[in-house]
């Protein structure tokens, strides 16, 4: 349409008409992972079918030449074929994603200065991938391609939009650019739970760390290592493998499957990890004030060994605030029978800058199978700053196993504030027989 | 986009210069109307023709039962490479019960004397029992490919007692799957008769779903009788593994793969095949030494484990290493399609899309009639839609090709 009028008009002295603008370039993008197998069903024919020399075993997957059968004879469909990656693959949370750049002439004129700027957005960040504006690529001849590939790491479960912006000039100088992009979401592979239960004893503490990870995605995943490192007051025993003799005699580590020993985790499936944290020796005493225990660390594979990792945060335990008042059993007998009372030595530091004036009282709410047997309200003096006192509190246990003392609360009259205790140390309470 | 034809997908895609190499589709009227014309047109990859004299053949044969059910096999073979699954399913049925009365022998004594058993063709059952995924019904196949391996080794069973009658021992370790023995002689044909017992009937027999190896009167018949059906049962294995893989069952096939293993230790097929699926799920490692197994009885530098390593790149992640492995074995055997599709994708991988699709391209052209295989008509659609501005109508012309190499 704009072709034919632009002559006549041009001849008779009138503006051009603008001719549609088509871009030289043409810029496509593609993100995607590491390639699959591809499968198929063959159909299996025995010789004594009248067919059957045709069809020996199966129409050979590869090969064509009749008498050579070596994949996919026996009805095995799968082979070493591989598939192009679909573009539409979720992409999960630290894998490594492949993405190409393909910007091609599609034009029959030679693109000139072409250079590509590709960003990376999420709702949290801009990355720049590439920028060759620099430097850009001299000419680009008309039905050829000029292609980049990029790696990058997930590193956000969030929405990605990558945009690519490819610069050019066309022959008479002109500054062209043409733009594509593509929008995908990083989703979350898997749920990491942590359970961290403290028990104490009198001289030190130990603390169980249970991990349990679920894999939210549709493939499966293969897991390399499980790793809990812990902070600078502890030191860890991983329970999760026990040592093994192979079958020439070398003793190695194998990690226990509940259920079996492999160590593929399928879609929807969970996986329990068990550690146990004990404080070093050097800081048996401060590690009790520790929150920070460590953080636990996870490593997979996927298919064709696509590595992801994840680790968490600081995990942290529930322990109460330290700030003021430190209360230790320095005490207890060496056997607690159940229904049989008995008494427990305790030492009250006063960390606090003033004068305490300190009572004992309990909160039978918070008190389960270990009550206070006798007096539960008394006072238990008055402590200095920076001092500590010593008192006994004579308890009944109610029932037998591991037990909590719990539900103490201490009152300082003179500032009137409480300091509940509801995880004083843990005892074992056995049957006298 | 213009209305495509084939005849002008053709001129697009080859040379017009060089005329393409067609495929001979040899015309059904041209065909001897008879098995040897079945044979021809099987031979051609022919599937329409094969469905339509098949029609004719079972008018000729219908007094022959054993020649009609056969041609009735290769009519649903024929409707399934069609893909044209409900008819296929249609005369499936039609067939009823394949442990009926009709099926047997014994059913006709004016015809057969002195013949007992089934006459149903192996190949049937097992097309019968895998029918479902051809339907999307994966777990139905994989229940009756269950029940008819079941079936394979409780006859086994009863052969290598019968091997024992006579005296004598049977392999423990089958060394080589495909040696060329006896059993894949043309004129070594199973006879389908059961042991005869004292009260026999034809009611009395409920698990007949095998040709079932009876009227074995010595150890020799009796020996190659248990090669057979142990190779039936890798067969049907083999199926099994299959659909277990693709439901990324991976702990299933492993386990029937590592048995397998024990049976054929020198099968390297095994080797490899394990070692792909430590490949699909992750675990590099244990692909390593299953891949070592396959170097260890193929030598290292065969096709089987160059190819193996070239995976194992592709799992490192080194593309360019995994491209000159796969360029080496397809410099060494230009028809070995696998490289060659290995070959384009990673040129994809190394950032060389034009060359992926000038390679997947020119393989096409080069042998229509061979090298037209469905994983190369997807990939290259794939590499097509990222690198082509065009790629609806390329795809459509690829398409076209396709189909006019396919009947």
């Amino acid at each position: 349409m704009a072709n034919t009028n632009t002559q006549s008009q041009v001849s008779k002295g009138k503006q051009p008409l603008v001719v549609e603008d088509v871009p030289l370039l043409t810029v496509k993008l593609m993100k995607f992972t590491k390639p699959d197998f591809y499968q198929e069903f063959p159909i299996v024919a025995e010789p004594t079918l009248i067919i059957g020399d045709v069809l020996p075993l199966s129409r050979p997957l590869i090969y064509q030449k009749k008498g050579e059968f070596p994949e996919g004879e026996r009805g095995l469909g799968f082979s070493d074929v591989l598939n192009v990656p679909s573009p539409d693959e979720d992409i999960f949370l630290s894998e490594t994603f492949n993405f190409y750049i393909s910007i091609i002439n599609h034009s029959n004129q030679f693109a000139s200065k072409v250079s590509v700027k590709c960003d990376l957005k999420t709702p949290s960040q801009t990355y720049i991938l590439i920028d060759t504006t620099n430097k850009p690529l001299d000419k680009l001849a008309p039905g050829k391609h000029h292609d980049y590939i990029l790696q990058q790491e997930a590193k956000k479960a969030e929405n990605h939009t990558i945009t690519c912006v490819v610069f050019y000039s066309k022959s008479d100088g002109e500054s062209k650019q043409v733009s594509s992009s593509i929008s995908f979401e990083v989703k979350t592979p898997v749920d990491l739970k942590t359970t961290i239960t403290t028990i104490k004893s009198l001289s030190s503490e130990t603390i169980l760390l249970e991990g349990q990870i679920r894999n939210k995605m549709k493939q499966p995943m293969f897991i390399e290592n499980v790793i809990f490192e812990p902070s600078a007051y502890f030191k860890k025993e991983n329970l999760n493998s026990s040592e093994i003799t192979t079958k020439d005699n070398k003793k190695i580590m194998k990690d226990d499957g509940t259920f079996s020993g492999f160590i593929l985790l399928n879609p929807g499936n969970e996986r329990q990890y068990l550690f146990q944290i004990n404080p070093t020796e050097k800081f048996a005493a401060k590690s009790r004030r520790i929150k920070d225990i460590g953080f636990l660390s996870v490593s997979w594979k996927t298919r064709f060994g696509n590595v992801a990792h994840l680790q968490t945060r600081q995990l942290l335990r529930d322990i109460p605030d330290n700030e003021t008042i430190d209360v230790i059993v320095t005490k207890i007998p060496e056997k607690i029978y159940v229904d049989i009372p008995f008494q427990i030595e305790c030492e009250i530091e006063n960390l606090s800058p003033e004068t305490m004036n300190l009572w004992f009282t309990i909160d039978k709410e918070k008190m389960k199978q270990v009550v206070i047997s006798g007096i539960s309200n008394f006072e238990i003096g008055t402590v200095q700053s920076q001092s500590s006192i010593k008192f006994n509190i004579d308890l009944f246990p109610l029932a037998t196993g591991l037990q909590n003392i719990s539900g103490i609360i201490f009152l300082d009259t003179e500032t009137h504030r409480n300091f509940p205790i509801n995880d004083l140390i843990s005892i074992f309470v056995e049957r006298k027989k | 986009m213009q209305y495509l034809t084939q005849e002008k997908a053709l001129s697009l895609f080859f040379d017009p210069t060089i005329p393409p190499q067609r495929a001979t589709f040899t015309r059904m009227d041209e065909v001897e109307k008879s098995l040897e014309g079945l044979k021809l047109l099987a031979n051609e990859n022919n599937w329409k023709g094969v469905v339509h004299l098949t029609l004719i053949l079972s008018e000729t044969y219908k007094d022959d039962l054993e020649i009609s059910l056969q041609i009735k096999l290769i009519q649903i073979i024929g409707l399934i490479k069609l893909e044209l699954y409900s008819r296929a399913q249609d005369s499936l049925q039609k067939l009823g019960n394949l442990n009926s009365k009709q099926y047997f022998y014994e059913t006709y004594p004016a015809k057969f004397p002195n013949r007992k058993g089934s006459f149903v063709p192996f190949t049937l059952r097992v097309l019968q029992a895998e029918f479902p995924y051809f339907q999307g019904d994966y777990d139905k196949a994989l229940e009756n490919l269950y029940t008819l391996h079941s079936n394979c080794i409780q006859e086994i069973g009863e052969i290598k007692k019968k091997i024992e009658d006579f005296g004598g021992k049977y392999p423990e370790t089958i060394t080589e799957i495909n040696s060329p023995n006896s059993l894949y002689d043309q004129n070594f044909m199973i006879q389908n008769n059961f042991e005869t017992k004292s009260n026999y009937s034809i009611e009395d027999i409920i698990e007949l779903t095998i040709n079932t190896v009876g009227n074995v009167d010595d150890l020799e018949t009796a020996k190659e009788s248990l090669s057979l059906l142990e190779k039936r049962s890798s067969m049907i294995l083999f199926k099994i593994i299959n659909i277990h893989i693709f439901q990324n069952d991976f702990e299933l096939a492993l386990n029937h793969l590592n048995n397998l293993y024990l049976k054929f230790p020198s099968d390297h097929f095994l080797s490899s095949t394990i070692g792909r699926i430590y490949l699909k799920l992750g675990d590099i490692e244990s692909a390593k030494k299953a891949f070592e197994f396959v170097e260890k009885i193929t030598g290292a530098t065969s096709i089987f484990s160059k190819s193996n390593s070239g995976l194992v790149q592709i799992a490192l992640g080194n593309y360019r290493q995994a491209r000159d492995i796969f360029q080496e074995i397809y410099d060494n055997d230009p028809n070995n399609i696998s490289a060659l599709n290995n070959l384009a994708l990673m040129h994809f991988y190394t950032c060389n899309l034009e060359k992926a699709i000038f390679t997947l391209e020119t393989f096409i052209r080069k042998d229509p009639v061979q090298n037209l295989q469905k994983v190369i008509v997807n990939n290259l659609s794939g590499l097509y839609d990222l690198g082509c501005d065009n790629s609806e109508e390329k795809k459509k012309v690829l398409s076209l090709v396709y189909d006019s190499y396919k009947l």
